[in-house]
């Protein structure tokens, strides 16, 4: 039901910042300063300090850089994802602090003063956790980057290229609702991170309209910062790109305005697809209250509710949440999000044991059932009601992916 | 006087089993076949004479009065096929006795011992003198097809002295029963042929005079310290020596034939490599050295009062592996701080213990695994290569109920520095069941065989399911199978003597035997054990290699006794507060394991409240060993063992098919045609039964006059086919058979083998009718006047005819594995497998650890359910409160299957897993509900 999340300098042990979540007591100094004592000690002995497992949490360390210790804490996440989790945290501080400020900071005052800027983002990551509370009103993924599916989306990606190379920039979305609707090749060539960071950096404070702010880049160029700029086309829609120093800030939106002007209904019937994210051509049975769908090799996923459903009975958030759980627990846990390579079947025995070639899984409580299937790189996961019965789940499933990936509309 | 009551045995059981005379006889020819130790040894010693096996492991009693002695069969010795027992069982045995006839034998042997052994401790020099010698002889006569060694008796030839370091203070270290000349120079003392000149015989292991060239096997011991030695005076004269010092011995060779190789063991039981190694513990220091290279350990730890300026293992009380010479340490002990912070600072920072920690070596992921205890801390390490962490943590959890169970805490455990070579050596064990360790073992040979015995892959992760879950494979045997088991534990726990005897006992009984439970390989056949300490023995069983060794070879000869502390008795604490608990006596318990063949016997005996008073290190009284052995041959005598065995690799109960079988109908798995299976198969369903109803009624009375040889079906014990008997299975047998050729078979007599099957059918058949209990406690009745040989031939001629069972449902077989794994009992009941080909191997791997997934998940349900408060505080997740069942679907190499785990909550819990072919028809609900029922 918590989330911890503690920074240290690896050679000083000197506390960076501390971020929380969740119904808990404060950390104290005392506790972060032991918890860093125990893997300084173990390191002195040659032996990395990577993780503890408590009956429902984990503890993991993850050193970064040779200066940086992150710990964190967290109830209900496998350990999978919250070194992913960590991953991001770093991420984030590189994002505007760039790493040569990290590594070779004089003035740990000034370094403490900077992981502030980062603290927003850092909060929303925490979000992205499965820690098993109901209270986060979206549902992310931390290591994912969250799209909308739309039957609009062609339109959207000829019109953001255009824009794009007018920018000079191979780097570029749409965002509805903080859910990539059509992104450049490039964008989708970042890491996962990457995308995830800029995304929330843009959405975690919604009052501005026009935002361009130096970013850099986390794995791509962490020494060189770019230029993140997000122009608001209309509420809830944005386009985020970045870009080198050139054209000025005024000048891109101008272009924006005249470059989307003539596609406002579209940006409009867009909007409106949220937050069943599915084009209204995918019809969705009355059994099925959400679904999940997933590409794991891009590292994207849509998560979309059954509207139909939602009038007839009273359904909270959390319902996607089970999805996610059942994701992280059911999903990963079995690899069908790994690639199954035939070569590596030798070592299989030998080495630590890795599940190869599941195809659909599924799991049944006494309120709902989850099935997911997997087809090609992407791997979706239905949450039913539980008086379907366990084999037309298969069906249903199946009949899903299939007008998803038949209609030509719809371009993902 | 000791013959004359011996010989009044035998002619007392036969007055009063006359009509059985015949079979005592029968009945020493088997103990022969099964001990064959009757021979050779039957001067002298007070019991050797009508039970030598007793005293065949009496010489090991150890100094606590504990046993543990194992005698391999020869065959085991040199490799060769171990389906030898078999035969010899397969073979009719005509003349079969009930095992009463011996009891009353027993009787009175146990008053005799009573007096014998207040005189044999008063005796025992002169005792153990002529018993030690009875075994070298024996040992001769046995070992002369292989080296023929001869002790010429010259007077003349070279003289020599030796001097030998002797302490008086390591009298008692190889029990009570070795001479003083064993004691103090680990030579074996045997009087020449002029009975007065004694003769080195052979020489205990590690003995002082086996390190020393000079002294021979067959050399004349003439003079010790100048004094002359005769076999009367040798004991005499070295029990003047009290003080620590060097003894001058003068020896005279006479034989030429040096034999020091084979006969240096020779007052040791036969045991092969496997049991030697479980038995030995004398490797254990360089094995342990090996280890340290290794990332794993185990290390108990007091974690308060220590100091800042302590030395270097301060609070350690035990670490392992460790290295005595070189004074270097796993790098687990030299880290411990961490462990013991983090062990104390994670509860006050989230309320809750720390279960696991994940740690890096070198290259190497390795998991520390904390217990804690009060004050004191238990963390075991093990490499991530071979098993996960929470692999590790259950682990744990099986070898601390072991720990406790025999040393009642880990305290009383670890503490001690005594225990600690014992324990040095049940980790030794348990670490090389989990992990392949290829490292010098110092002979090579055994190396090989353990390597190719126990180190397969598959065994291992059999190895490591087992002890995860806590859980003893159990068979389910046809029902009058069970029975005969239960009658026949239910006869030793009685111990109801006095139908038995006609004179009155007035002698009060040692023990009373809480329970017992009997093994085949590594099968659990039956218990009368309560479910915590079924699991405590199992797991005790499992740590000791003891059901590996029963499983891989045979036993000639395995008798375990030993103190422990069972968790039904609070682990033998009394605390007088809580009054709601059955009051516990304050007493003692002992585990008595005796092995045959493939087969132990365990034992839960308890010291205390109405029994005699125990007096300490006695050792296990040879009555109840007895008893049990009784038991035991009993049980295989009746053929349980052979139906076990069959049983197992009948691969009928339930019928699972291999991998590889289905390439073929893989092509039709598509969804839709499966649902049109469903409807298919249900379609077809219902129509079979009925004719199959009609067909058997019609058959009935046809069938009766064929098989009045034997019994009617009605009155036949053997009623039971199984408790899951099926519709579907004899429904697509009838199919299968075809209906045709039955019908045009009725007008004729059915006869011979035919005829057998039929009547098994009609009687399983019959089964699924009406089972009441009434009728299975009038048929218990009826067997109990039944003769042995028949109860045998029935139990048998059932396995002739093993019908297969299937599952599924449909005309097909769609099942590849399944488990049931009821944690509460400790209980497993799973199909076994076919081992034919690697592949089917990985399968099995997968779905053990699907299962470790999948029992995660449900175990979330059964913990939230435990919870009846404090539903608030808990961090478990809530979207997997109420998880009920899981499934996966793997696709490999042709082969599409689904591993489906499924939980009960009522009574208590229980998982099912099955793993089956896709394309079957998504019947799992009536698998499920089969199994369930």
């Amino acid at each position: 039901m918590s989330v911890y999340v503690m920074c240290l300098t690896s050679s000083g042990g000197i506390p960076l910042f501390s971020r929380q979540k969740g119904d808990n007591d404060t950390m104290t100094f005392s506790k972060i300063a032991s918890l860093n004592g125990v893997h300084m000690f173990l390191k002195s002995q040659d032996i990395s300090l990577l993780s503890t497992d408590l009956s429902d949490m984990t503890v993991i360390w993850k050193e970064f850089e040779q200066c940086i210790i992150l710990i964190a804490i967290a109830s209900g996440v496998t350990k999978y994802i919250l070194d992913k989790f960590l991953d991001a945290t770093f991420g984030a501080m590189v994002l505007f602090t760039g790493i040569d400020e990290i590594k070779n900071s004089k003035n740990i005052e000034r370094l403490k003063k900077d992981m502030r800027l980062c603290s927003s983002i850092i909060d929303s990551l925490m979000d992205c956790l499965d820690i098993g509370d109901k209270i986060s009103t979206k549902t992310n993924i931390v290591n994912m980057t969250e799209c909308i599916i739309s039957s609009e989306n062609i339109l959207l990606q000829t019109c953001l290229e255009g824009f794009m190379e007018y920018l000079d920039s191979i780097y570029g979305c749409v965002l509805v609702h903080g859910c990539v609707a059509a992104a450049t090749e490039g964008w989708w060539s970042l890491d996962s991170v990457e995308r995830k960071l800029l995304t929330i950096a843009i959405t975690s404070e919604s009052i501005c309209t026009t935002y361009d702010i130096p970013v850099f880049l986390p794995c791509k160029s962490p020494n060189v910062a770019f230029r993140l700029v997000a122009i608001t086309l209309i509420n809830h829609v944005q386009i985020l790109a970045l870009c080198g120093p050139n054209p000025e800030l005024t000048e891109i939106e101008r272009f924006a305005v005249q470059c989307w002007k003539s596609n406002m209904d579209v940006l409009c019937t867009v909007e409106q697809c949220y937050p069943r994210n599915l084009p209204a051509s995918v019809s969705l049975d009355n059994e099925t209250l959400g679904f999940l769908l997933v590409n794991y090799k891009v590292e994207k996923f849509v998560l979309g509710r059954n509207l139909q459903c939602e009038k007839n009975r009273v359904i909270g958030s959390h319902r996607l949440d089970i999805l996610r759980t059942f994701y992280h627990q059911a999903v990963e846990m079995f690899g069908l999000s790994v690639e199954h390579k035939e070569n590596s079947d030798e070592k299989v025995i030998t080495n630590a044991w890795k599940f190869t070639g599941a195809k659909e899984t599924y799991l049944c409580s006494e309120y709902h059932k989850c099935h997911a299937v997997k087809h090609n790189d992407y791997i979706l996961c239905v949450l039913y009601t539980s008086v379907v019965p366990t084999h037309t789940m298969r069906l249903i499933s199946q009949k899903i992916l299939k007008m998803i990936f038949s209609d030509k509309q719809i371009y993902w | 006087m000791s013959e004359i009551e011996n010989k009044s045995v035998p002619l007392k059981s036969k007055c009063k089993h006359s009509n059985q005379s015949y079979s005592t006889d029968a009945c020493n020819e088997d103990d022969h076949d099964w001990w064959a130790s009757d021979s050779g040894s039957s001067t002298g010693s007070y019991y050797s004479d009508t039970d030598s096996s007793a005293v065949e492991w009496e010489s090991e009693i150890g100094p606590n009065g504990e046993v543990f002695y194992i005698e391999s069969i020869e065959e085991s010795l040199f490799e060769s096929d171990h389906a030898t027992l078999d035969d010899k069982n397969d073979s009719p045995q005509p003349e079969l006795t009930r095992r009463r006839s011996t009891r009353a034998g027993k009787l009175f042997r146990l008053i005799r011992r009573k007096e014998s052994k207040r005189w044999s401790t008063r005796n025992k020099r002169i005792n153990n003198s002529t018993a030690s010698t009875n075994t070298v002889e024996q040992e001769k006569g046995d070992g002369s097809g292989s080296k023929e060694v001869t002790f010429r008796d010259f007077q003349a030839g070279e003289i020599r002295k030796v001097t030998l370091w002797i302490d008086p203070e390591r009298r008692h270290k190889l029990g009570r029963r070795a001479t003083l000349c064993e004691a103090y120079f680990g030579i074996i003392p045997k009087a020449f042929s002029d009975k007065v000149r004694v003769m080195v015989a052979g020489f205990i292991p590690d003995g002082e005079a086996m390190k020393n060239k000079n002294i021979k096997i067959g050399d004349w011991l003439r003079r010790i310290n100048s004094n002359d030695i005769t076999f009367q005076n040798l004991d005499q004269i070295l029990s003047e020596i009290i003080t620590p010092s060097n003894v001058i011995l003068e020896l005279q060779r006479v034989a030429g034939v040096d034999v020091a190789g084979k006969l240096s063991r020779i007052n040791e039981p036969k045991q092969s490599i496997l049991a030697q190694y479980l038995v030995n513990r004398e490797n254990n220091n360089s094995l342990m050295e090996s280890l340290l290279d290794y990332p794993l350990g185990v290390i108990y730890l007091k974690t308060t009062d220590l100091s800042e300026v302590g030395q270097e293992l301060q609070g350690v009380l035990y670490t392992f592996p460790r290295s005595e010479i070189k004074n270097v340490n796993s790098s687990l002990c030299t880290a411990r701080g961490a462990f013991i912070t983090l062990n104390h600072l994670l509860p006050s920072i989230v309320n809750l213990q720390p279960v696991s920690t994940t740690i890096r070596i070198g290259e190497k992921e390795t998991h520390v695994v904390y217990t804690s205890r009060d004050d004191e801390l238990l963390l075991i390490t093990l490499p991530d290569e071979c098993c996960t962490s929470q692999e590790a943590v259950k682990i744990m959890e099986d070898i601390v109920r072991t720990l406790e169970f025999t040393y009642q805490s880990l305290t009383k455990c670890f503490t001690p520095m005594e225990n600690h070579s014992s324990l040095d050596h049940f980790f030794i064990l348990f670490i090389h069941r989990l992990i392949n360790i290829k490292d010098s073992f110092k002979d090579t040979d055994a190396k090989k065989n353990l390597l190719k015995s126990e180190n397969s892959t598959e065994n291992i992760e059999n190895f490591k399911f087992r002890s995860a879950f806590s859980v003893a494979s159990f068979i389910q045997l046809p029902r009058d199978a069970q029975i005969q088991i239960d009658a026949a534990l239910s006869e030793m726990e009685a111990m109801d003597y006095r139908d038995w005897n006609e004179d009155p006992m007035d002698c009060q009984r040692l023990y009373t035997i809480l329970g017992s439970c009997i093994y085949h390989k590594c099968y659990l056949l039956g218990s009368h054990l309560s479910h915590e300490d079924m699991i405590d023995v199992h797991s005790f069983l499992r740590h000791n290699g003891l059901l590996n060794l029963v499983n891989q070879e045979q036993v000639k000869c395995l008798v375990l006794w030993k103190q422990i502390y069972p968790s039904s008795c609070n682990r033998g604490i009394i605390d007088g507060g809580s009054s709601d608990q059955f009051l516990i006596p304050n007493g003692k318990w002992f585990l008595l394991v005796v092995g045959y063949g493939h087969d132990l016997l365990a034992v839960l005996l308890e010291s205390g409240g109405c029994t005699a008073r125990y007096n300490d290190a006695i050792g296990p009284d040879v009555f109840y060993v007895e008893e049990a052995q009784e038991t035991l041959k009993h049980i295989q005598k009746i053929g349980v063992t052979i139906l076990a065995s069959k049983w197992i690799t009948s691969n009928a109960r339930p019928e699972v098919i291999p991998y590889e079988e289905h390439t073929m109908t893989k092509a039709s798995s598509s969804i839709t045609e499966n649902l049109l299976g469903l409807i298919k198969s249900s379609d077809t369903q219902i129509i079979p039964p009925k004719q199959n109803v009609n067909l058997t009624i019609n058959k009935k009375p046809q069938e009766l006059p064929s098989i009045l040889k034997k019994r009617s079906p009605e009155e036949s014990p053997m009623i039971s086919g199984s408790v899951y008997s099926l519709h579907t299975s004899e429904d697509s047998l009838s199919q299968g058979t075809g209906g045709v050729s039955e019908m045009s078979d009725e007008a004729m007599p059915i006869l011979g083998r035919r005829a057998t099957r039929e009547k098994i059918n009609s009687a399983s058949r019959y089964s699924d009718d009406s089972d009441s209990d009434i009728d299975i406690y009038k048929n218990d009745s009826h067997v109990l006047t039944m003769d042995i040989s028949n109860i045998r031939e029935n139990l048998l001629n059932q396995v002739e005819y093993l019908i297969p069972k299937k599952l599924t449902a449909g005309d097909k077989n769609y099942l590849y594995h399944y488990v049931h794994l009821d944690t509460v009992e400790g209980i497993l009941l799973s199909s076994i497998p076919i081992q034919s080909i690697s592949k089917d191997n990985r399968i099995l791997v997968n779905f053990n650890k699907c299962v470790q997934v999948i029992h995660r998940l449900l175990h979330n349900t059964v913990r939230f359910k435990m919870l009846n408060q404090d539903i608030e505080k808990t961090a478990i997740n809530r979207s997997l409160i109420a998880v009920k069942e899981h499934g996966v679907l793997f696709e490999w190499e042709n082969a599409t299957f689904w591993v489906i785990g499924r939980l009960y909550m009522s009574p208590h819990p229980k998982e099912l897993y099955v793993c089956h072919q896709d394309s079957a028809p998504q019947n799992l609900i009536e698998i499920a509900f089969q199994l369930h029922s």
